[in-house]
């Protein structure tokens, strides 16, 4: 009987740690959230715009617009390992693809403008979209890109 | 948009639910109304994503119907069910009574503020990142998503190795499941790989919670949800949007399901031919997939006495329940994916060398430790170490799920060390890049058999 006791104490306890870790994880987390910046600031068109223009084709035509600033010494590399940055990694990936890394091989039957799958089939489509989504497009030193409303 | 979002409901749910019912597990079935309906809710979002991303590539010139030929399917699959389930039940656990009642109200009271707190962080992280806060979710993820929702014919693009960052051999359920929901919606939005990010991590310590409550009574399994909770970077995981969350519910109800076949004194044919299902759909959320049904394989085969005559009967059931999911698998692999495994890059006599590096295997253990040891990690792992020597304390009840979930544990563990050591990439940059997420992965796994060893009446 004793030892069933202390069985019973010991699993007593066990349980009121798991169940006090475990509230205490969660609301610590909670709290942690209640603080959280913001990652993008005023003045970002929302999302759904940066994916529109993120495949290369139309990046590739920004650039020969001047809508995007290339920056060329900013590596490749260093882009991916920064987590910090990564936000931005999808459009600066497909915006640099064709001219940074202009030593991708491409497939002989796939001109770079055609490169990967890209929601506006020519210039013309994507003038049209900046038209009427009148737009700016930076990538700065560091690996940001900004796509601001004018 | 209620019309379409019906269309591409029915056909898995209605698919998920037949299966579930016929293993056994549906309302009113063997093991009760929570367990059966999570089961079948967790079936029908994987079934979901792996026909939509499987529609998709099989015939692009439908896509986003993949209804058109999933509902009789379903509808068929469903009669079938009906006409041959039997109606067994697992032996029932009596609820708790007098103060066992009160401490089963305190802990459930706990498990809903602790999961109350995680959700609404998660919610929070949700609102302001939504895009997710790691590389995965936009550049492999979300990115295959957009190729198989706006892809059509061209859907091949998916693969080309010149978005090698993206990984073009992943496998698809994740990106099929919210290109198909975007179908159903009729455009993209980042509200769907939201939701269905805040969903994984719903469904994950309910079926937990529920498949220990069938097994071991609902103290013990409130009391694993909140061990699960335990973990912080589990939480902080699903505002990644990564695949590694989803990934952990699958194996956690493979495993699941090969513990209530276990326990079932009918043998749970049904059960494991759905851990079989399971383990196949982890296999179409990531390649550590394969590594899952090989486990599964191994667990229950090794874990049943007498291996050779029951173990391998029990096996060929998980296998059956796995291979079509492998087959579309390696169809997939052989019809679109143009390239080697990376894993294959160097041939044997780079692996050999790989695998007899002293250096290579103390970078691994070393690692371990480190993680193991860190400071956010220890006090869950710590607690669940006691729980499972408690459970090994009892002796009494011991159950005949301990030892498969064990086998299969192991064979996952083994199979990770394998993949380190292989890696083609720097092995550093691996395991600093991997092993929280491949932790993630197995942890609810993990939780399961640790309290599966406690005793039903402690």
């Amino acid at each position: 009987m004793g030892s069933g006791r202390w069985r019973r104490a010991a699993y007593g306890l066990l349980a009121g740690a798991i169940a006090l870790q475990g509230v205490a994880t969660s609301l610590s987390i909670g709290n942690a959230a209640r603080r959280l910046p913001r990652e993008l600031g005023d003045g970002f068109v929302d999302y759904a715009s940066w994916m529109d223009i993120e495949f290369a084709p139309a990046a590739h035509h920004l650039g020969d617009r001047g809508y995007v600033e290339y920056v060329s010494d900013v590596p490749y590399a260093s882009m991916w390992a920064d987590q910090a940055r990564s936000a931005r990694f999808t459009l600066i990936q497909y915006a640099i693809a064709p001219t940074i890394l202009g030593h991708i091989p491409l497939p002989a039957d796939e001109p770079q403008r055609q490169f990967l799958l890209a929601d506006f089939p020519d210039a013309a489509a994507l003038d049209a979209y900046l038209e009427a989504n009148p737009c700016e497009v930076r990538w700065r030193r560091g690996g940001r890109a900004l796509l601001r409303r004018r | 948009m209620t019309a379409p979002l019906v269309l591409h409901g029915i056909g898995p749910v209605l698919l998920a639910t037949s299966l579930v019912w016929k293993a056994g597990l549906a309302p009113g079935g063997r093991w009760g109304l929570g367990l059966g309906s999570l089961q079948a809710l967790a079936l029908s979002v994987g079934l979901a994503g792996f026909s939509g991303a499987m529609a998709r590539l099989a015939v692009p010139a439908l896509s986003g119907r993949e209804w058109l030929w999933e509902t009789p399917i379903a509808v068929a699959v469903a009669v079938w069910a009906l006409r041959t389930s039997e109606v067994g039940r697992l032996r029932e656990v009596p609820g708790p009574r007098g103060w066992a009642l009160a401490v089963g109200i305190l802990l459930a009271a706990c498990l809903a503020v602790s999961l109350g707190a995680a959700v609404l962080a998660i919610a929070q992280h949700l609102s302001f990142y939504a895009h997710g806060t790691g590389a995965d979710s936009y550049g492999i993820w979300n990115l295959k998503a957009r190729f198989l929702y706006r892809g059509g014919v061209r859907v091949w693009r998916l693969f080309d190795p010149l978005i090698m960052h993206s990984h073009p051999r992943y496998p698809l359920l994740l990106p099929g499941l919210v290109s198909r929901l975007w179908s159903a919606l009729g455009h993209e939005t980042t509200l769907v790989p939201r939701g269905l990010a805040l969903a994984f991590f719903g469904l994950v310590p309910s079926l937990l919670v529920a498949t220990l409550a069938a097994l071991r009574g609902w103290i013990i399994g409130c009391l694993a949800g909140l061990g699960l909770l335990c973990l912080p970077f589990f939480v902080e995981n699903a505002w990644t949007q990564g695949a590694d969350l989803p990934f952990s519910l699958f194996a956690v109800a493979a495993l699941g399901c090969l513990a209530l076949a276990m326990e079932d004194p009918r043998g749970g044919r049904g059960a494991l031919v759905l851990a079989g299902v399971f383990a196949g759909l982890a296999a179409w959320t990531k390649q550590e997939g394969l590594v899952l049904v090989l486990a599964s394989l191994g667990g229950v085969a090794l874990g049943s006495r007498p291996v050779l005559r029951l173990g391998i009967k029990r096996a060929a059931f998980v296998l059956a329940g796995s291979l079509p999911l492998l087959a579309a698998l390696f169809w997939v692999e052989a019809a679109y994916v143009k390239y080697r495994p990376e894993y294959m890059h160097g041939g044997g006599g780079l692996l050999a060398e790989k695998a007899l590096s002293l250096e290579r295997h103390g970078q691994i253990w070393a690692a371990a430790l480190r993680f193991v040891s860190g400071p956010r990690q220890w006090p869950a792992l710590t607690l669940l170490a006691l729980v499972a020597l408690a459970g090994l304390a009892a002796r009494r009840g011991a159950s005949p799920a301990q030892r498969p979930l064990l086998a299969a544990l192991g064979v996952v563990a083994a199979g990770y060390y394998a993949a380190y050591l292989a890696t083609p990439y720097p092995l550093a940059w691996q395991l600093s890049t991997s092993v929280d997420r491949l932790f993630i992965q197995y942890w609810p796994s993990l939780v399961l058999l640790a309290f599966i060893g406690v005793p039903r009446d402690e």
